[in-house]
This record gives C-alpha cells, structure tokens and sequence, in this order.
C-alpha cells in the first residue's frame, strides 16, 4: 500500500466514522454514493487525477462526466492560493466552518493562524466527496491535521448527519463569531449539496442561540418544576409505553392556530379512528366545542400557560402528557389520567435510573414539535395538523378561546377593544412578511418563523410516513401535503380503531419504579451539595488571603506557598465543575453567569501571561455562584425527597 | 456648419436640407481610403463619437450641426497610436488579470467573469497590434530579435488565450485564475519591453 496513505490511515484511527467510509471506498463503494435528497449527486464517471503543481506541491484535477476537467487547486502555487483564501476568510472568529477540503491546503493555513486553544473542537470539515479525501490521503501528509483536536470531520455526510456531528461536538459556549473558508471548486461541483449544509448550520445557529436565550431566561422555572413534581414523574406511566403501538394509524396534531376555527368541527367524526393529540394552548378550544383529544401535552413551566388548564380539572378521557418543567399546578389540578415524558434534560435523567422508561421526546419551542414527534414515535401514518398557522391570519393570535384572549383582555382599556390590542399585538411583531404558493401574504414573527423551519427540515427529512396539512392556512407549505380536513377524513377515515381502549390498555399496568432507590441518590447529592457548599466557602477564605500578595504576575511566574495556595484553589475550582449532575444543575440556576464564567476560564487557560489576579477573580466568582446555588437546591432536593415515600425493595406505584 | 478632416477645413458642395452624417461619411470615407486612412474619430459639436456608433450620430442633419470634426489615420499612425497607448494599457491589464484571478480564486465567479470579458477584449486588441507592427514599425523589424520576439509573442498569446477560453468553457476557474496570474504578466512584460524599444527609436 502506498506509505502515504498508510501513515493517513493510522492517523485517522481517531475518526473511526472516517475510518469507516474510507474502508468502503477502498471496497469500492465510495464512487457509487449518490445521495440525490442531499444534493450530494457525485457522477459514478467522475474521474480525479493528481499532478505536480510546478512549485512541486500536489494538485487535483477532477474530469467531470461529459470530458470536461476542472482544477482543485492552483497548478503553479496551491499553497501561496490557500494563503490568500484564509486570509480573506478568517478574522480572529473562534471556529471555522471548512466547506470543501480538496487537498488540505486551505485548512493546513487555517490551523497555523486559528489560536492553539484548550484543543477544544474549533474547525468542522466539511468534505462531501469520499474519493477526493482518499487521494488527499494518498499523496500528501495530512497527520498534523489528522491528530489535531481542533478539527472535527464531516466526510461523505448527508447536511443532517452534518447537523447531527455540529450538535455533539461543537461547544456552543465556547463559539463566539464562526468564520466560513469556501473551497470554490467543491462547491461548484456540488452547488446544491453546500447550499442544504449551510441552510442546515444557520438553522442550527440560531436553534442554539434560541435554546442558550431560553435557559437564560427560563432555565430556573423548569429546574425548580423538576423537583416539584417529583411524585408524579415517579408514579405514572411514560409515554414510551405508547411508543410504536400505533403503527398505521393516522394522527391528528392539533394546534391552536386561527385555521382551527375552520375545521375543528370535524375532529367528531374522527373520534377513535384518529388519534388526537393536542397542544395545552389548544385544549380549550375543543373543550369549549364539546371535543375531547386523546392526549393533551403540556410542558411549558410558565404560570400564565398553566391558565389553559383552569376549568379543564375533571377532564377525565384526556390523558395528559406533562414533561417534570410543567408548572406543578397543571399536574396537581389535573384529575384524569396523566403519563410523563421527557426532553431528555432536566431531572428525567437523574430518575430515569430509577424506574421504567419515561419515553423521550423531542421539544423545540412550540409544544407542537412535541405532539408531532409523540405521534411520529408512536408509529402513527399519516400525521396531520390542523391549526397549525404559524402567522397570524386572519387579524389572529390564535383560534378564539385561547388563554392569550384572556391576557390581551387585560390590555383593553376604555379606548380599545380586545380587536384592537390584537392588532397592535400583531403589528409590533409581525416582522416576517411570507408568500404562500397561492399568492397570499402572511405575517409572523421570529419565533413562529423559526418554529416552520424546524418543521420542515422534519417533514424533509421523514421518509417513511405521510405529513398532511389541514390547517387550511398558514405558512407550512413545504415537504407535506396540504389538502381539506374532510379530504383526509374520507382518504384514512377507515375503521374504528378503538383509540381510548387501546390508551388505557397501555397505561394500566403498574408503574416499575425504585423509589427508595431515588431516595438514596437524593440523599448523596444533598452529601455533595453541602460538600461543595463548605469547600466553596473555604475557597472564599482562601481567596481573602491571597488577596493581600503580588497577584499581577502569570500563574508560571508563581513559586513557594503562594503557587501552593493558587493552585489549591483551582483544583477544589475544577472539582466542583467536574461533579456532572450538580454542575449540570448550576448551570441551569446560573445559566448567564456560567456561560461568561466558561468563557473567561477558557481565555485565561488560553493566555500564558494572564495574571493570577484575573484567576482569582474569576474563581472567586464562582466560588460565590456555588453558595447562592446551595441556598437555591437544598431546599428543592429536600422537598422532593419528602414527597417520596419507601415500600422496601423494587415498588410499583399507583399513578397519582 | 464647419466641417473638419484631421484639422483642416473641408467645403461640401449642394449641402441638401436632410443631409445627415451617413451622408457625409459616404462621402469622406473613400476619400480618406485612398490616402491609406481609416476614419478613427468623430466628434460633433465637442460629443466624441467612435465610427461604430453610427447608430448614435448617423441621422443627426447636418445644417444642424455646429462643427463636425473627423479624425482620419493611416495604418501606420494607428499602430502607433496603439504602441503609445501600451504605456497605460498594459499596467490596466496586468491589474485586471490579478484582480480576476483574485476573484475566481475566492470564488467570487461572476464578478470574475464580468471584469474576463473586458480582459478577453484586451488581449485581443494585444494580438492585433503585435500582428501588425510590421506595417507601422517595418524598418526598426529589420532586427530579427525583434521579430523573433514579435512572432514568439503572437504565438504564446494566441496560446494562451486558447488555454483561458478552454478553462472557461469547462468552468475551471482556477485554471483561468493560474493562467492569468502566473502565464500573462510575462507575456505583457514582454510585450511592453518591445514597444518601448519600437518607441524609442523615435
């Protein structure tokens, strides 16, 4: 084997997923990976060549199908053509986003000028032809780039596997300005393949700063909410109970959109033939129309949301779904069935230990993801929405008889009306002006419009079920089919299916959970808690002295007790932040300050000559974050062991 | 009306009241063809006008007009002319090949291919003047570096050339980028360095 591309493929042991696609090239499959829904369409007669640039450096010419050839990089100078690329690209950003790798010679540049860091993830490579990676492996060494921990590879990947790996490894606390270094001949080979991955990363953008924005904001509510609800989480069923048990059976998510007011009416004749589940903001409104869903969700831990709830007390045939955020109110008020379910944060991992599985779901923003992604994972075909506008139409919040009526009727005053607070409402936020294929306008704004893309990039990347929209409005017009509600009934109308039976099937048996189990762990973190409460407080003191020394000198410039005591210090900073649970739990509490504080750590580690003072101030920070933490958790995780109680041994409780 | 030929005063007889400028040019035209000329300017009333652009002037009427100024060379002037006038076109095409193949490089395609037509344009104006320097410069050719150096210049030009509309027409911007960066500063150098020697001379 050419020692080249032995030498690449040790080094690329590190990245077994890379690994693994160069194997199928080498088996010979690499060239037939025609991947149309990714734009990623790679002509099997595509033919590569390597030749000598005349600075004697490697190029790359690619023959295309029809006889034509094109150049990868400069035949007289690729690596002075790749100096004046990154320079133009990159300005002091803290992560790249490589599109195309051709050769390596542009990231090659790019990691002499990118900081060296912490070796925290920094650069995501992206390559989307197998064969052109394996001759860069084949004719250049690339094991400086290979090994370094900077990078992470996206080789032969569709734009959502791409989403995925951007998800997993890169920091977003970390991020501060992204740079792009474009390969120009790789994306004109693959136009349609680069515009998908950069749709998908400005999506994924702006997901995490809505999410990190959230946390900020809300991150305490949903953390306290946790605990509070404790019991309930324990006691009833999840809806993983549910998951797969509804294979063929369509699905109608209902929204509480202003179409709803058009076709809710139908929602009768679907009863037990459909599964319905509908959003909290909608349960209203079929109340109040004498309809009951199947399953209303609710997580949102807000107390105004939980005013959906009032009235709906003794609402029987509704199961409802609550995540451990939910305001506790709903789930205490609330006297029909009820199973849990989880986003996968939060508490529900800390309990998941300790009983059958919840069923994890997906939720992002709008409480319709979550009812369309319970109704995916229960197997259900075709899934189909009604009310879910996304814009205001029609003058409209949302359908008539929404808690939002109730809050707006707070703003009217003697010189407006509910109408016109609406309107104004709407007026202030409707930034997005949409065009639907019909010609209309509709007006949203940011959240919604955020919301539509989530939904699509879903509906886009769904193959194996039907998405049918039957809001009869609104803006979801992309990847489903939009068609009347009556029109749908009559196409999947079909059979009974006996919904309600099959529900409660589901949900009687006993819940398996280990109470006293959870009880144990409550007990140790309560340990750790006050642990890291004295340590934090002995780190306080500590600080008080070091105080009084020289501390405009960098850590290396330290000796005797005094680099004794600085880095005691550091350490007890390091293991409050290695205990993952507690740490994970601060940072929701803390949200803003652990974000800055996690920056601040990682310029500081960055810079050699960093005084210690600036370490002292950021530790002492923390240390005071721990304590405001401590007074904040104690309370919640003693309440929430309260509220448990011991059988002995493995329990089944009786929902509550 | 004043009608002037490269200066000097020209009397039209039975000037007709819808006399325009085609008409007039049909008349001058083959006059200044047999003298060896060819018609390089026109300008009507201070508006300068090149001969192509009939479309703009041709059916101006003539009594309406001030003063009609036509400007008249031999081959030999226009090629010096053109010999002239490399002093400031080859420094604009140099920067014009370095700026496109900054563009392509960055994959800024289309403003490349926008500033190629002109560059394209450019070349070929180089290949017609180096063409024809014989008629022009013909005693100072005797040399025969000079006119090795001619011929190798038109050669590698029209090579060179052939290579960049063959990159372009397989969108292989980088090669457009190489040969415009690393293939034609030689060629202007060079060509700049025979026009100045033919210059010189004077």
């Amino acid at each position: 084997m050419n020692p080249c591309l032995t030498q690449n493929l040790s080094a690329l042991a590190r990245h077994p997923h890379v690994l693994a696609v160069m194997e199928r090239v080498g088996q010979g499959h690499g060239a037939q990976d025609r991947s149309s829904a990714s734009g990623l369409q790679r002509d099997p007669s595509d033919r590569i060549r390597i030749e000598d640039a005349k600075n004697g450096e490697k190029t790359l010419l690619v023959q295309v199908g029809d006889g034509k050839s094109f150049t990868y990089h400069s035949r007289y100078d690729p690596s002075g053509e790749a100096r004046k690329q990154v320079a133009t690209a990159l300005d002091q950003q803290s992560h790249v986003l490589v599109l195309g790798f051709g050769l390596g010679y542009g990231l090659q540049e790019l990691l002499l000028k990118l900081p060296a860091g912490n070796g925290e993830r920094r650069v995501m490579v992206v390559e989307p032809d197998p064969m052109t990676f394996s001759a860069a492996l084949s004719c250049r060494d690339l094991r400086p780039m290979l090994t370094d921990s900077r990078v992470e590879w996206c080789v032969g990947l569709n734009p959502d596997q791409i989403g995925d790996r951007w998800n997993q490894y890169l920091d977003w606390t970390a991020l501060e300005a992204l740079a792009i270094l474009e390969h120009p001949p790789t994306l004109v080979r693959f136009p349609k393949y680069f515009e998908r991955v950069k749709e998908k990363v400005r999506y994924l953008c702006t997901k995490s700063k809505g999410n990190l924005v959230t946390l900020m904001y809300a991150g305490t509510d949903f953390h306290t909410n946790n605990f509070l609800n404790v019991a309930p989480t324990m006691r009833n069923p999840g809806v993983g109970r549910f998951f797969g048990r509804f294979s063929g059976v369509p699905a109608v998510v209902v929204a509480a959109g202003p179409s709803l007011e058009k076709n809710v009416h139908l929602l009768r004749e679907v009863r037990d033939r459909f599964l319905v589940i509908a959003t909290d903001t909608a349960l209203r409104q079929l109340v109040a129309r004498d309809l009951r869903p199947d399953i209303v969700c609710a997580a949102d831990p807000c107390y105004e949301n939980s005013l959906d709830f009032v009235g709906m007390e003794e609402e029987r045939e509704v199961v409802l779904a609550f995540e451990p955020m939910t305001h506790p109110d709903i789930i205490a008020s609330f006297k029909g069935p009820k199973v849990g379910m989880t986003f996968g944060g939060g508490l529900g991992a800390s309990l998941q230990p300790f009983r059958e599985d919840i069923g994890k779901v997906v939720c992002w923003g709008s409480i319709a993801t979550t009812c369309f992604d319970l109704a995916r994972q229960c197997g259900c075909n075709p899934i189909i929405f009604l009310g879910l506008d996304l814009s205001f139409a029609d003058g409209k919040l949302y359908a008539a008889g929404s808690y939002s009526d109730d809050l707006m009727y707070d703003r009217v005053h003697a010189f407006s009306s509910l109408e016109h607070e609406i309107t104004d409402y709407i007026a202030t936020r409707g930034a997005f002006e949409l065009r639907s294929p019909d010609g209309r306008t509709f007006y949203t704004d940011y959240n919604m419009n955020l919301y539509r893309s989530w939904f699509e990039d879903q509906f886009r990347q769904i193959g194996d079920r039907q998405i049918v929209n039957c809001t009869e409005g609104g803006v979801v017009t992309q990847f489903v089919r939009c068609m009347p509600f009556s029109h749908a009934i009559a196409t999947w109308g079909g059979e009974d299916r006996q919904i309600r039976k099959r529900l409660r099937e589901l949900m009687k048996d006993p819940v398996q959970c280990e109470e006293r189990g959870l009880e144990d762990h409550f007990r140790t973190l309560r340990r750790d808690l006050s642990e890291h409460l004295d340590l934090a407080k002995r780190g306080l003191n500590v600080l008080k002295k070091l105080d009084r020394l020289d501390c405009d000198i960098p850590l290396s410039g330290l000796s005797g007790e005094f680099k004794m005591r600085v880095l005691e210090i550091l350490d007890w900073h390091d293991r409050l932040c290695d205990h993952q649970t507690l740490f994970s739990w601060i940072s929701i509490h803390q949200a803003r300050f652990i974000t800055r504080h996690t920056m601040e750590i990682r310029q500081l580690k960055a810079d050699v000559q960093a005084p210690v003072r600036s370490w002292i101030e950021a530790v002492r920070d923390f240390f005071e974050a721990v304590i405001r933490f401590h007074e904040y958790q104690m309370p919640l995780l003693d309440g929430a062991a309260s509220t448990l109680f011991f059988k002995g041994g493995a329990s089944a409780s009786r929902p509550t | 009306m004043k009608i002037l030929i490269n200066g000097k005063e020209f009397a039209i007889d039975d000037v007709k009241p819808d006399s325009t400028m085609i008409d007039l040019l049909d008349l001058v035209e083959p006059e200044l063809q047999k003298n060896e000329m060819a018609l390089m300017d026109v300008l009507i009333d201070g508006v300068n006008f090149s001969p192509d652009e009939r479309e703009a002037f041709g059916q101006k009427n003539l009594l309406e007009l001030g003063t009609i100024e036509l400007i008249g060379l031999t081959a030999q002037e226009i090629l010096e002319q053109a010999v002239a006038d490399g002093e400031e076109a080859f420094p604009y095409l140099e920067g014009l090949a370095g700026e496109i193949a900054g563009d392509l490089r960055l994959g800024k395609n289309r403003e490349g291919i926008e500033k190629l037509v002109a560059m394209i344009e450019g070349l070929q104006w180089m290949v017609t003047v180096l063409q024809r320097l014989v008629l022009a410069f013909a005693a100072r050719m005797t040399e025969n570096s000079q006119e090795i150096r001619r011929q190798e210049l038109i050669e590698g030009l029209k090579r060179q050339i052939e290579g960049l509309q063959t990159a372009q027409e397989s969108q292989d911007w980088v090669g457009v980028a190489d040969l415009l960066e690393y293939e034609f500063p030689d060629i202007f150098k060079q060509s700049r360095e025979l026009f100045k020697k033919l210059t010189e001379r004077d």
